[in-house]
């Protein structure tokens, strides 16, 4: 009797431990672009074709994506990393896809020159920054110690030689403020058929399209993310919004933006200590089992 | 005793009134409105593609200022591009008006 309760506690003990393993971090390796198999049935995220359910996801990097902005689905495009690789996404038909993880910075570059006295040049520059200090600063607040957040870009001062986000102004298609070119990472905007509003403080009536609103959306493309479908851009639950803001409104990146910024650009972070006292732990046991 | 009822019943037909355009007839509309103006659609040569038509529900403020909700049609083209790149329509769920949507 009294081996068959030592069995029994032996099993506890030996789960207990296989589970603080397992929570500490220490099952969800690094690998190259953090490649991991991705369950297609539950679907809040997609990347891809948006129509096709077999390449949604629920979750990036393990982390359950709960707000989302209230929608059913985000449509992520192209991820970066250092090397400027930002095809590697995912291929439709596999399961396997990376995440970025930018450890240092990509560049953006002002193909026509940079004026820090042009307005244009200046709300495109406060856009990628917008986006990244608002990502660290919910990174902070979301208080994941389990995750290291690895998103920033970096205005180049001369042409960079290895890929880049290139911002060009001029002629698009008529009825588009904004592209962005996903083949060449180009950034758009068309100052050709619109009448911008470029201040620095919010619009009022009458000011006219706001510049910066697009620029947002603009680098939200440029950052890895495709249209939100459903969004009411009036209450400005996201950015991502795919038809232009109301003239004289001005729109801010959102958490639920920012929540997807973490998704795209996070590594798990495994916990060395409590491997080691799992281990520890075993060989304590191990021994003692010895003994008797 | 039963006035009640009828005060739920109105004020359910009043909330289905509300609804107002149905998604296939605002793509319908929203396709007769760009054959009409297909002179003031400039470039844009190719049929409307119907089957792939699709459309969202917004809340739009538009440019006086008023809140309405609408359906974003798209009738999309292919291109390389991260968003569609063909005709956007904005239809009023309530009085049917279409207007073209500009894109980000």
């Amino acid at each position: 009797m009294s081996k068959l309760l030592s069995n029994l506690r032996f099993v506890a003990r030996f789960a207990l431990i296989t589970a603080t393993i397992s929570l500490s971090g220490f099952a969800l390796p690094i690998l190259p672009g953090n490649e991991h198999p991705h369950n297609d049935t539950v679907t809040t995220w997609s990347s891809g074709d948006k129509s096709d359910p077999a390449i949604m996801h629920q979750h990036w990097n393990d982390l359950p994506l709960g707000v989302n902005n209230g929608e059913d689905s985000w449509f992520a495009n192209k991820a970066w990393d250092n090397n400027g690789d930002t095809t590697a996404f995912h291929a439709p038909g596999t399961a396997n896809f990376g995440h970025g993880y930018i450890a240092n910075q990509v560049y953006f570059f002002f193909d026509a020159g940079y004026s820090n006295t042009d307005a244009f040049d200046l709300r495109v520059e406060e856009a990628f920054s917008d986006w990244v200090l608002g990502a660290m600063t919910y990174y902070g607040a979301a208080g994941r110690p389990d995750v290291t957040l690895g998103f920033n870009f970096v205005r180049a001062t001369k042409r960079p030689t290895i890929p880049y986000i290139n911002v060009k102004f001029g002629a698009i298609d008529a009825d588009t403020t904004g592209e962005f070119d996903s083949s060449n990472q180009t950034i758009t905007f068309n100052t050709a058929d619109f009448t911008w509003y470029t201040g620095a403080a919010a619009p009022g009536a009458g000011d006219g399209r706001d510049f910066l609103t697009t620029a947002r959306h603009e680098v939200g493309h440029a950052v890895g993310f495709g249209h939100n479908k459903n969004a009411a851009k009036v209450s400005g639950s996201s950015i991502m919004w795919s038809s232009a803001a109301p003239m004289d409104t001005r729109i801010a990146i959102t958490d639920g933006d920012f929540q997807g910024v973490m998704a795209l650009y996070t590594q798990p972070v495994p916990e060395p200590s409590a491997v080691w006292g799992g281990l520890v732990a075993i060989g304590f046991l191990a021994l003692r089992r010895r003994k008797r | 005793m039963y006035r009640r009822w009828f005060v739920f019943l109105f004020a359910a037909m009043m909330g289905l009134a509300q609804d107002g355009i149905g998604k296939q007839r605002a793509v319908q509309l929203a396709g007769e409105w760009a054959r009409r103006n297909r002179s003031g659609m400039g470039r844009r040569k190719t049929p409307l593609q119907f089957d792939k038509a699709t459309a969202t529900e917004e809340s739009w403020k538009n440019d006086r200022g008023e809140l309405r909700k609408v359906w974003l049609i798209y009738f999309p083209e292919n291109d390389s591009r991260v968003e569609p790149s063909g005709l956007a329509v904005r239809v009023d769920r309530e009085t049917g008006l279409c207007e073209r949507a500009i894109l980000e």
